[in-house]
């Protein structure tokens, strides 16, 4: 919403207040200003009356004009078409300097002198009104040839933009934001009617007459009038096209000029739409809007006023309509039955004004100030429904337990009749009142409360802490979170760097990593971006993309990290855990002689323990073109799979133009971070015993260590791999070196006994998998 | 004796030092030769040479002693002076990663209100328009609804646009008091320099029985919060507007970049925009069932407040992965 100083002094006295202080208040009382602006006209621009204007010899598009400017007459060659109707405009002369270090000097245009320049309303950093030179006239005040334009007050105006809430329908208006101001001011807002005098004037009846056809939601109040064509002044364009609207036709500029102003919906149709009929027909539509109709259908009231129905060229007479419906009402119409819609239904289904009177009055007392070539018809057609006001009963025990204090009642009722309120009955427990006819959103005690609390200022209220009842409040949630937290700093302490990407993600790139995709039904309808329009069943897409957009930024390492949400095909929802190591293992230093060898599974794995704790790892189908067929594992903790980790599949790797890159994908849920409890432990000698076997190749250490786990007596606490060998000389074989840790809990074993399980393990292996002692 | 005390002085190392004690004390040494003496000589003399010569051996054994002791000092000092090492060589950066400032924000945020005894709670992402919309005082025709673009799934489910639903499943699922905040990503259809269509809030609710809880405890509690998260600021409370809080305010800082002054950040009001809330309106514990309560609620966006804490530019590049800025909160 946009008012402007001056604007609003046509409503408000603001006498004695600064612009500075206008503005704080409207911060402090809920309008929040999102920008404020004082336009200056530069120095050196002055009113000029254009005495001649003659085609340029030699350029079609230039007019050599002779412009009065008070001392002088200056030569000036103008580009602009419209300069041949202009008598009064705005001269740059030579020195102005215009906004953009624009400096005017005398110039030589195909080979014409100009010594100064006809503006533009932009040149002079003003809006665009009109294509060409801005065209003067004495809404603005009185034209004095030569006289500065930053003179004119009103041109150069404070302009305040103010962010408007959605339950304040009421404010979007100049009239709407002085009622606020009067809440804090106590400056009445002015009235803005004319009375007509005793010259007798035809009546509306005599040019047509009203037809409606009952079940009318909408009050409507028409009244009409006769112009020798119509064109606005240079204050009423320059105003509206302050707002940011626009109009071709200039009758219904003055319609939302007028809305703008009073907050009423107000529109004008042309009389030559309704002429054939002899009356303006309302009736509801085919979609049961409540509708104009003429020659055809020419407005929905509150949405939209077509083409059809607006003052032709050449009209010489015109109808205005100021109207009113329920913003309930239309905006439920709305949703149910979406039909395009002008400037008036943001308006309309916020709340307008429904005081129609308001708006027909101050069309009137425009038109007789502004618009001399225009004369009014006496009398109205309306159809008008009494609308109530609704009656609310507070309760100052509540209102004070829920603002926090006591608040003086005569104060509260000043504030309540500031802002409009009637209050019907008042006593020491409670009060009833009536609200204002025009605040839509005021329902119950609270939205009382709130206006109440706005106008007093919540820097007034004192702040309380609040008593509350203390019980144990940790909550799965909390638990999780706490997982997430301790997960998150152990993965930084392995170099690893937390990220938050999208929940979107690319449906095709899915399909080419070969991840599982949303079924179709319960996709995403309306997605941001393509690259954006699925959910993402997985961390690791956009793990991906973000290491690809850091190693083609220039980073060696890229290790990251995420703890977030991921979809299944059926949308369900579970928390994943995401890790990506790309390139060099650890920075270049000292100990790697600047060059550090790149991320390898050992290496990653070695990560991984840091974080998640011990760990197996089972060959694993994969099920990703992402994963590395021959480099890809289960991650298996306490015998549960809670993950998998993988090599990006070379191929892949290749055409992203990555280096070594490893990942690992964990269910958050699955994964157990629980401080463990103890168990005893052995006094006795622990030993150690190497043992190197030859076994085939394709043999996976898992199934070594498989026929272990069921052969090892309870001495052997733990078993390991420490070296493979590979060589020619072993053919179809490998030697594997393991390792056991040996120990009793009751005894300390004799070289004799662990002799024995040593060949106790041997026995199982050669019976259990042919293997052979190296 | 002179000599030899010079001899001592003059040892260079340990065998020197060994050396001499042999030659001093060892059998064939220079006191056992000068003991032997001794028993050559008249028997008057004896004490007396006796003694001397006990005097010199012990001076002498403890310079040699002391000598030994000075030497072996040094002796160590040289070997650890062998193993020495330029430590500074070995300065180190780029082992360690980072958290991601908004998570490290979320944190802060968390251990405030978790402290105050608030309990943490979550919600479903992908959510349905009663919880996102209806039960917030937000029916499908309301103009309100404008503010937030939402997300929409083929089966008429939406993603979450606030962190708001949760309100309603915990009241849902909870008997009052309650007191509780709902950390989270929220989604809206908007992608520019200053939206993300993810982005991160936070949402706190408190609701005890009529008349307990006050617009003045909202105002404590969230002032004494934002001078936890941003140190001594000027807090201000702006009345607004929300559909499910009645009164409802926003709350500004004084712009901690330019100590009110005005600057680009503050758009040269002086303030930073951080929180909205206000007072649980009717219509929302009506569409939950609670009858006789009162209750505030207060939602901030996290991005915003990393962005303050941590001085940065931009939005978008939160979500990016981009190491250029994630190394920086190493």
């Amino acid at each position: 919403m946009i008012v402007t100083r001056k604007w609003l002094e046509e409503w408000i006295d603001l006498e004695g207040i600064s612009t500075q202080e206008i503005i704080d208040t409207f911060n402090s009382i809920g309008l929040e200003v999102a920008q404020y602006k004082k336009l200056e006209i530069p120095d050196g621009v002055v009113v000029g009356r254009v005495l001649s204007c003659q085609k340029h010899p030699n350029a079609d598009k230039l007019n050599i004009c002779t412009v009065d400017v008070g001392q002088e007459t200056l030569q000036i060659v103008c580009g602009a078409s419209n300069v041949k109707d202009a008598q009064y405009v705005a001269v740059a002369k030579v020195g102005a300097v215009l906004p953009g270090d624009f400096a005017i000097q005398p110039a030589k245009l195909r080979g014409v002198e100009s010594f100064g320049m006809i503006c533009s309303s932009q040149e002079l950093g003003l809006p665009e009104m009109e294509k060409g030179i801005m065209i003067l006239d004495e809404s603005i005040g009185e034209l004095v040839v030569g006289k500065e334009l930053k003179e004119y007050e009103l041109l150069n105006d404070e302009v305040i933009e103010i962010e408007l809430t959605a339950n304040r329908g009421d404010c979007l208006s100049v009239q709407g934001i002085a009622r606020e101001l009067n809440a804090i001011y106590a400056r009445p807002v002015k009235e803005k009617r004319v009375d007509h005098g005793s010259n007798i004037r035809m009546g509306i009846g005599r040019l047509l007459g009203i037809a409606p056809e009952g079940g009318i939601d909408s009050n409507l109040l028409y009244k009409a009038f006769k112009a020798d064509g119509f064109t606005n002044p240079l204050l009423i364009r320059f105003r509206v096209a302050l707002t940011g609207e626009s109009f071709e036709n200039p009758a219904e500029l003055f319609g939302y000029y007028v809305t703008h102003s009073t907050g009423v919906l107000t529109r004008v149709y042309g009389y030559s739409f309704f002429a054939p009929q002899g009356a303006i027909c309302v009736k509801k539509d085919e979609q049961k809007y409540d509708a104009v109709y003429g020659e055809g259908k020419g407005s929905v009231i509150g949405v939209i006023q077509y083409d059809c129905s607006k003052p032709k060229e050449n009209e010489e007479s015109f109808i205005i309509e100021s109207s009113y419906i329920d913003p309930q009402i239309i905006s439920k119409k709305m949703f149910e039955h979406p039909i395009k819609s002008d400037w008036s239904f943001y308006r309309s289904s916020r709340g307008s004004d429904p005081r129609v009177k308001i708006g027909i009055e101050f069309a009137k007392y425009l038109l007789e100030s502004y618009y001399p070539q225009t004369q009014m018809y006496s009398g109205t057609h309306e159809i008008i429904k009494e609308l109530e006001r609704k009656a609310i009963k507070i309760q100052f025990s509540i209102l004070y337990d829920l603002i926090g204090q006591e608040i003086d009642k005569s104060e509260i009722v000043e504030i309540l009749k500031a802002l409009g309120f009637t209050i019907m009955s008042l006593d020491e427990e409670a009060m009833v009142l009536k609200t204002p006819i025009y605040r839509h959103d005021i329902q119950n005690l609270q939205d009382v409360a709130e206006e109440i609390v706005r106008i007093y200022g919540i820097d007034n209220i004192l702040s309380q802490p609040l008593l509350f009842k203390e019980a144990n409040r940790i909550t799965k949630t909390y638990e999780q979170y706490q997982k997430a937290k301790q997960l998150r700093y152990l993965s930084v302490s392995q170099g690893f760097f937390e990220t938050v990407s999208y929940l979107f993600t690319n449906k095709e790139k899915l399909k080419k990593f070969g991840f599982e995709t949303l079924q179709k039904e319960q996709d995403l309808l309306n997605p941001i971006t393509k690259e954006l329009d699925t959910l993402r069943p997985s961390l690791i897409p956009n793990l991906l993309d973000q290491t690809i957009a850091n190693i083609r930024n220039g980073k060696k390492r890229v290790a990251l990290f995420e703890i977030g949400m991921v979809f299944g095909s059926d949308r369900e929802q579970k928390q994943e855990f995401a890790l990506v190591h790309s390139g060099h293992k650890e920075p270049e230093s000292l100990t790697n002689q600047g060059k550090p060898a790149e991320i390898d599974f050992g290496g990653f794995v070695k990560e991984l323990a840091g974080i998640l704790g011990d760990f197996d790892l089972k060959e694993v189908e994969t099920t990703y073109n992402l994963m590395h067929p021959f480099q890809s594992a289960a991650i298996v903790q306490k015998g549960k799979k809670i993950g998998v980790l993988y090599k990006l599949n070379t191929t892949l790797q290749e055409e992203l133009d990555l280096p070594s890159t490893y990942m690992a994908q964990i269910d958050f849920d699955a994964l157990d971070l629980h401080y463990p409890k103890a168990k005893g432990y052995s006094v006795y000698q622990l030993s150690f015993k190497d043992l190197s076997l030859l076994v085939d190749k394709d043999i996976p250490y898992a199934k070594i260590a498989e026929v272990l786990q069921s052969a090892v007596p309870k001495e052997v606490k733990r078993f390991y791999p420490i070296d493979i060998y590979e060589d020619e000389s072993l053919g179809e074989k490998k030697s594997v070196t393991l390792r056991f840790a040996i120990q009793s809990d009751a005894k300390t074993l004799t070289e004799e006994e662990i002799a024995q399980i040593m060949g106790g393990i041997l026995d199982a292996l050669q019976t259990g998998l042919g293997v052979q002692l190296r | 004796m002179k000599d030899w005390k010079e001899k001592i002085q003059n040892a260079q190392s340990l065998d020197e030092i060994e050396r001499i004690r042999i030659e001093l004390f060892g059998k064939k040494g220079y006191f056992a030769k000068e003991f032997e003496r001794l028993k050559t000589l008249p028997k008057d003399q004896k004490p007396v040479v006796a003694k001397e010569l006990n005097s010199a051996k012990n001076t002498l054994f403890q310079a040699l002693q002391q000598k030994k002791e000075e030497l072996l000092a040094k002796e160590i000092q040289r070997k650890l002076q062998s193993e020495k090492i330029d430590v500074s060589l070995y300065s180190v950066s780029g082992y360690k990663g980072a958290v991601h400032p908004v998570q490290h924000t979320m944190d802060k945020i968390i251990e405030y209100f978790t402290a105050l005894n608030y309990a943490v709670e979550a919600g479903p992402l992908v959510e349905e328009d009663f919880y996102n919309f209806e039960a917030l005082n937000l029916p499908k025709h309301h103009p309100a609804r404008d503010m937030q673009d939402t997300f929409y799934f083929q089966d008429g489910k939406l993603l979450r646009t606030h962190t708001s639903p949760v309100q309603i499943r915990t009241m849902l699922s909870h008997q009052p008091p309650i007191r509780m905040i709902s950390p989270g990503a929220v989604f809206r259809r908007d992608f520019d320099l200053t939206h993300t269509p993810m982005f991160h809030q936070v949402e706190g609710l408190v609701v005890d029985e009529a008349g307990k809880v006050s617009f003045a405890n909202l105002k404590f509690v969230l002032e004494d919060f934002l001078k936890y998260m941003f140190g001594d600021v000027n807090i201000r409370f702006r009345p607004s507007f929300f559909p499910f809080t009645e009164p409802s305010a926003e709350v500004d800082i004084s712009c901690i970049f330019c100590e009110g002054e005005g600057c680009r950040v503050c758009s040269y009001t002086g303030w930073l925009e951080v929180l909205g809330c206000g007072m649980v309106d009717p219509n929302v514990f009506d569409a939950v069932g609670y009858k006789d309560v009162s209750g505030y609620a207060f939602g901030l966006g996290v991005e915003r407040f990393a962005m303050l804490l941590h001085r940065i530019g931009d939005l978008r590049s939160l979500f990016e992965g981009d190491l250029r800025l994630l190394e920086q909160f190493r």
